[in-house]
């Protein structure tokens, strides 16, 4: 059976959960990365950056990141890229290292 | 070169006459303390003859004053520094910054704290008299001194000592520990802690992957490790004993590593025991999708073998190696790290702890494995005993994991300890943790630790597999949890409880191994000091620990 890491063990993640996530993140000053691949394997580090530092609101202000807004970007993340693995990491700028990370969506909740 | 503004013919009998004085000496006592004879003393005294160096050295040692004062001279830096001597800057002095500070114990002393603070700078000078050869050291040369003695306890005294850090080479952890040890020659004193000075910390390499580069390379964020040492240590053949790796490894653990004593035995000998290890972490890999590896025990009797093991597992494409870093010692521990760091392995020191506790504290230990450059370090469990050894664990994992640990004894840090940028090693917390010790355990440590579990893991009533998916379930439901803003230390039981509905392993586990108190092995090396002064041996502790009934854990360490 397939695992990425952090949280495969548990039951797929609710959208609350993930928000709940996101928010203890953000509180925590981690930066925020969602990314996803298409094949993933415990090899590939690199997938593919899903960018959330330029998103605007509809005045063409910079929007400021939010639990809500993060859940967002997943699903926009997810339905564009229907067969991919699309993940959630949080980097800590103090200890330059992937504070939190985990899988948020898998291909067969695309479907 | 300036001249000497005295006249040494006239000079000196002036100088030994009022030295005489001082001390109360006529010349014929003068001349039966030093062996000069009356006659030579009296034409000395007179002037009328210019003595020889043999006669002058005599007569030093007999005044117990040096020939340079006798000579009536200053010391010789202030002659050549001229007009600059006056000043504050060419007297070179030790202090923390350039001087290597060590902390000893002394029990069961009679000594008052001068005495003792004399007794080991005296030790640590090497020099019970004085000798001629002083004469030839300059002023600026320094030399150890302590900086402080005092009471701690009944019988008990602490000494602070400082030593010139150019007597340690650079990146030496052998010469730190050779020049802190000098002071324990013959004085029956124990080693607290040692404070490396900024000026030789950027001479050590420290790990070359560090926490951070372990969790990179294994792509494993966001949680603790789960590692399982393997069991039994003996009878099984390479295979058998690789399948019970696979078992592990696929079941939901990260890592699984040999017995710290399982070095080479006639049934499970090295080079097959890593074959078998490798293949059933490359099984495991391939299946789970997750990143699996075995630490390949490379304990050896030389460098040459414990490096041809390290090839070996390194051919075999092993992610880490360890070593009983107790019983190799610390110039091979040193060796070792800079082959890891530049072959790719992490390197992983197990064991130790007890072997070196006699005479090097948990906390010191920690500290010089961090800088001798292991990229993971077992340490004791800060469940173990009550708050007074929690408090002390956490020094520990301080010690390893911080970049600039501040000076807190009640923790057996005794000094300040800045690390300028040396990595972060993994402390491997170890032994006898089953799911019940999670929350405490995930919530004294935060997440940058290894969690050694192989007891529930390989314990578990189904099996491996099943135990090491019981274990990773608990944590990664804490971690959930404490995401959400749970606090672990109070709501971990209803966590764990809530995990156990969609987990059956969790569940099976939980029925099978109690709580409570983690009261497995004892704090060995410094003794700990409780929030009340109450100093708590290690006698104590263990005999705390046998009061208690006996556990369902097994009691499983890192050894």
């Amino acid at each position: 059976m397939s695992r990425f890491e952090t949280f495969s063990f548990l039951p797929p993640l609710s959208n609350a959960q993930i928000e709940a996530q996101a928010n203890n993140m953000l509180n925590q000053g981690l930066i925020p990365t969602i990314d996803y691949a298409d094949n993933p394997n415990p090899t590939d580090f690199y997938w593919n950056n899903w960018p959330l530092d330029q998103l605007q609101d509809a005045q063409g202000k910079a929007k400021e990141l939010s639990g809500s807004v993060i859940l967002t970007q997943i699903d926009a993340c997810a339905r564009r890229h229907p067969y991919a693995t699309v993940r959630l990491s949080g980097y800590n700028t103090k200890t330059q290292t992937e504070a939190v990370q985990f899988i948020v969506r898998t291909p067969q909740e695309g479907q | 070169m300036t001249t000497h503004p005295t006249d040494p013919d006239k000079a000196l009998p002036d100088v030994l006459k009022s030295v005489m004085d001082t001390q109360d000496v006529n010349a014929a006592e003068l001349s039966r303390r030093s062996g000069v004879s009356m006659a030579s003393l009296s034409r000395i005294l007179s002037g009328q003859v210019n003595p020889s160096i043999s006669n002058m050295w005599k007569i030093s040692r007999a005044l117990e004053v040096s020939l340079d004062t006798l000579m009536g001279e200053p010391p010789l830096h202030a002659v050549d520094g001229g007009a600059a001597a006056g000043t504050a800057t060419h007297t070179p002095e030790l202090t923390m910054s350039n001087g290597i500070a060590a902390s000893y114990v002394l029990e069961n002393t009679d000594k008052t704290p001068e005495e003792a603070a004399q007794l080991l700078t005296n030790a640590a000078n090497g020099s019970w008299v004085h000798s001629w050869t002083d004469q030839y050291v300059d002023s600026s040369i320094l030399s150890p001194k302590a900086i402080q003695s005092r009471q701690i306890g009944t019988k008990r005294l602490q000494v602070d000592m400082l030593f010139p850090h150019d007597m340690v080479e650079s990146g030496s952890v052998v010469g730190l520990l050779s020049v802190a040890s000098a002071s324990i020659t013959s004085t029956g004193a124990k080693l607290l802690d040692v404070r490396i000075p900024e000026l030789l910390v950027r001479t050590f390499a420290g790990p070359a992957f560090g926490m951070r580069g372990l969790r990179d390379a294994m792509n494993k964020h966001g949680r603790p490790l789960l590692s399982a040492t393997m069991r039994p240590m003996n009878g099984l053949s390479p295979k058998m004993y690789g399948r019970a790796i696979y078992e592990a490894l696929q079941g939901g653990v990260d890592l699984t590593c040999d017995p710290t004593l399982l070095h080479s035995i006639p049934c499970n000998s090295w080079r097959e025991r890593f074959r078998y290890a490798s293949e059933a972490a490359h099984a495991a890999t391939a299946e789970t999708n997750e990143y699996k590896t075995h630490v390949a025990n490379i304990t050896a009797a030389t460098l040459d073998n414990m490096i041809d093991r390290a090839e070996w597992a390194k051919d075999l494409d092993m992610g880490a190696v360890m070593v009983d870093s107790g019983a190799i010692g610390w110039a091979a521990l040193q060796s070792l790290a800079k082959w890891c760091g530049s072959n790719e392995m992490l390197l992983c020191a197990m064991g130790g702890r007890a072997l070196n506790g006699d005479m090097l504290s948990e906390q010191l230990q920690a500290k010089l494995l961090r800088f001798a450059g292991c990229d993971m370090a077992s340490i004791g469990s800060p469940l173990r005993g009550n708050v007074g050894n929690r408090r002390f664990a956490l020094g520990i994992v301080s010690s390893l994991r911080d970049q600039e640990a501040s000076s807190s004894p009640e923790k057996g840090q005794q000094f300040d300890q800045p690390t300028r940028g040396l990595k972060a090693t993994c402390p491997a917390v170890g032994g006898g943790h089953n799911p019940w010790h999670f929350p405490r355990l995930i919530d004294a440590l935060g997440d940058d630790c290894l969690i050694q579990c192989g007891g529930s893991v390989m314990g578990h009533p189904w099996g491996s597999t099943a135990g090491a998916k019981a274990n990773r379930v608990a944590v990664e439901a804490l971690v959930q949890g404490r995401g959400e803003g749970l606090n672990l230390n109070v709501d971990g039981r209803t966590i764990l409880q809530r995990a156990q509905r969609y987990s059956p392993e969790l569940k099976a586990a939980l029925d099978h191994w109690q709580e409570g108190s983690f009261l497995f092995g004892v704090v060995s090396g410094a003794n700990i000091r409780s929030l009340e002064g109450q100093v708590i041996t290690p006698d104590q502790t263990s005999s705390i620990t046998s009061l208690h009934s006996v556990r369902h854990t097994p009691p499983e360490d890192e050894s």
